[in-house]
This record gives C-alpha cells, structure tokens and sequence, in this order.
C-alpha cells in the first residue's frame, strides 16, 4: 500500500521530512490500527519499527509531496518533483542504456528522473542507498512495469502523478495500491 | 485500511482531470526549477530567555534569516568568554546562570537567524564572528557539547575547528563549474569530536563556502563520523566507501548531495 500526499511546496526539506513521517504514523494507525510505534534505524540508516518487525515501511519526500510505503517484506520508495535534471549525476549513476534512453527521450527530465527513483528505490529496498555502483542496475522502461536484469526478486511500480513527479516503488509484493490522500 | 481522508486513485484521477496520473507513461515535461532556499525558509525557532539581562543578541539582517538554534546557558561563565573568533564557530552553548554579558552577533549576508535562545539567568555576552551566509551555529549547549568535544578533541589530536578548517580546504578547492543550483549542505559530526559545520554553493557565483554553523535550510544533510569523514576529506578513504559502510550517511536531496561529491573528491 503506497500512500501519497500534497504538501506545501515551500516547506523546507527538513519539514518535508517531518510532513513524511506524519503521514507515515496516520497511514499505519489506519491500516493496522498501531499509534505512534517508535522508529528505530539500521547499518545503513533504513528505519523500521522495532516493536513491528513484520510491518515493513519506507518513506520519502520531494518539493510537494510525501509519500509513504507498506509491506510484509522489504520496500523502498522514492518519489522525485520532475525538474532539470543533471548530466554529471547521470553520467555516474546511470548505464549506458539508461543514458541512451534519456538523451534519446524527448522529454529528458522526465525520463531522467524515472530511472533516479527506481535506482532509489531499489537502493532503499536493499538498504544500500544509491550512493554504490548503481550502473549495474539497469531498467527497462518498455513494459508494463520497469524491469532491473540485474534483480529479479522484486517487482517496480512507477506513477507519475499530476505530470510533476514520479513515484517509484521496489518490493516483493505484485499488489501495490497507490492512495492519494486529501489535501 | 485506507478510510475516511483517502481517495483511491481512480477517484483521484476523476478529479484531478486538469492533472490526471498516468502510470509508467512519459508525459510533457514540467521542468521546475528549485527554488533558493529562501523561498524555502523556515521560521525561527523561538527565543526563550528566563531571567536574561543582556541576552538580546544583535541579529543581523538575514536574507534568507532563520532564528537560530537555542542557546542554553547555565553556569556559562567560562564557556562564553572564548572568542568565538577563535573557534570559528558559535559557541555551543550559552547555558548560563547569572551571567552577565551580551553577544554581538555578525552581520549574516544570508544569514539564518539563530536558533532560539533559551537563556535561564543569561548575561554574558559573546562576540560572534561574522558568518557569510550564517546559520547561527547549532545550539549551544555549554554543558554538553562543546565541553565534551573539547575534550575528546584533545585525547584524539583533533578539534573542530581542525575538522572545518580541512573540510574548508577540500571544498574550497571543489570544481563546482557544473553546479547550476545552489546547494546547502549541513554536517552533523559526531564520534571523536561533535558538531555541525554547513556548505554551500552558490552556482550564480561560483563560490563556495564552508562556515562553523548548522545550515537547517539544508539540501543536504551529512551525518558523519569525524574519524571517518577526516580520512575521506584527506583523500585516506574512499568517500563512496564511507557511504557504503554508514559512518557517513545523507538525507535529504540525493542529486545534489552526488554533484557535491563528485565536484569535491
């Protein structure tokens, strides 16, 4: 269950955060009727409830938007406001393929940004982040769903929403539901 | 599961019929620009000052003002008579009871307001370095903090005012040519010496300044260990090494905490 929410898009990047994690506890309390569980995070900084093991988690946030994931297994989320995108950050994160499609893409922002939220999101899934070797988990943006060669054991959602961002999901259930939140 | 304040996306989407959602689809794009941090700012935290004599700080016209974190201060005394000067950096702390002298705080170019100061009987008063694009420096908990970091700075060889001096170095000597947007970094250390430094570039200039003070408008925010951030920023480690172990973790803006990365190491 993918929970997405509007926010001010002038709230600083640290109240984004704080805007993610009241989402997060009103989304749990619905869905499993837990208040406030305490928040706990590991080697690489990835938080999970400590008193829920079996309630997998993640969150993220952009310039108006937070966004917040459930699972019974691991999950990641990233969700990104689609603007300019930076070649540099392309160049070092993104393969061959993935380069080629963007520069190649009419609309490159756009499609910069989708193949940054997958990689994020599977980072975020693994618990590594984005800051390893990324290049290697190349995606396909072809089918139905985007596809990583290089995982097979988990399965990508993407939506753009509103034309403004995108929101990518990694995990091991094939049933993602996206809920948008009233403002 | 999802009830009374959530639409389901079919209803989303019925509604928003001027910006529908479209699954895995390559729509016009809206290219948006970040906006500075200005525009993004955060008011001040508050000020709370019981008792205080002299604590009125002379606060300087921030552009980009945020008000800084607390200053707490008891028993201060010691503590704020160091010049601030010297340890390029806000005093931690002002936690002082019957103290008696004020701070002169710098004039901040894009100053964020300093982060409240909570004073209980607060008086002395301490000088402020001028901070280019202050932040007032990150709260000052005299008994705490510094004190502590003093001291492990001395058992390790290593002070924060070495720790911002070397980061300095690093970036100062960054090739940000491919840098377009501004960036805000804070640095949170911990381990062997505590604190909170913060960089930012300014892309229209192409300059780039590291300052003793937490930036909490950040992009970026870096929580390091100082041990390891050291190794990396004097090129003994790898810096995505450093990630990959988790001594050094990033949150907020990925993207650009990468262009920071790659223009620096």
């Amino acid at each position: 269950m993918i929970f997405c929410k509007r926010i001010n898009e002038d709230l600083s990047v640290r109240e984004e955060h704080e805007a993610a994690h009241e989402l997060l506890f009103r989304s749990i309390e619905k869905l499993y009727g837990i208040s406030s569980p305490r928040i706990e995070k590991g080697e690489h900084g990835k938080p999970f409830f400590p008193e829920h093991p079996e309630i997998f988690f993640n969150i993220s946030h952009c310039r108006g938007l937070v966004v917040c994931g459930f699972s019974d297994s691991e999950i990641g989320v990233d969700a990104e406001l689609i603007r300019d995108h930076s070649p540099r950050v392309m160049d070092r994160v993104f393969s061959g393929s993935e380069r080629e499609t963007v520069l190649s893409s009419e609309n490159r922002n756009e499609m910069f940004f989708r193949f940054w939220t997958l990689k994020e999101a599977l980072g975020k899934c693994l618990g590594t982040g984005v800051f390893c070797d990324m290049k290697p988990y190349s995606f396909e943006l072809s089918g139905e769903r985007p596809v990583c060669a290089a995982v097979k054991d988990k399965i990508f959602f993407q939506k753009i929403i509103y034309e403004k961002w995108v929101v990518s999901v990694c995990t091991h259930d094939p049933k993602i539901e996206f809920i948008f939140e009233d403002q | 599961m999802a009830k009374k304040n959530i639409v389901p996306e079919e209803t989303a989407q019925a509604v928003a019929e001027a910006a529908p959602v479209a699954e895995t689809a390559a729509p016009a794009a809206e290219v948006q620009e970040p906006k500075p941090a200005a525009k993004r700012g955060r008011k001040p935290a508050a000020a709370k000052a019981e008792n205080a004599e002299k604590t009125e700080e002379k606060k300087p016209a921030a552009k980009r003002g945020r008000k800084p974190a607390a200053a707490k201060a008891e028993n201060a005394e010691n503590t704020e008579k160091k010049p601030a000067a010297k340890r390029g950096r806000k005093p931690a702390a002002a936690k002082a009871e019957k103290a008696e002298k004020t701070e002169k705080k710098p004039a901040a170019k894009r100053g964020r307001k300093p982060a409240a100061a909570k004073a209980e009987t607060v008086g002395t008063a301490e000088k402020k370095p001028a901070a280019k694009r202050g932040r007032k420096p990150a709260a000052a908990k005299a008994e705490t903090a510094a004190p502590e970091a003093k001291k492990t700075s001395r058992k390790k060889g290593t002070s924060y005012e070495e720790v911002v001096a070397a980061a300095k170095k690093k970036f100062l000597a960054a090739n940000i040519t491919r840098i377009k947007y501004p960036i805000a970094v804070n640095v949170e250390l911990s381990g062997s010496v505590s604190g909170e430094f913060y960089i930012y570039v300014d892309a229209d200039n192409q300059t780039i300044a590291v300052e003793p003070y937490r930036y909490d408008n950040y992009d970026v925010n870096f929580r390091a260990d100082t041990d390891e951030l050291l190794a990396v920023i004097k090129g003994k480690k790898n810096i995505y090494d450093a990630l990959a172990g988790g001594l050094v973790k990033v949150s907020g803006i990925t993207t650009k905490a990468i262009l920071i990365i790659d223009a620096a190491f």
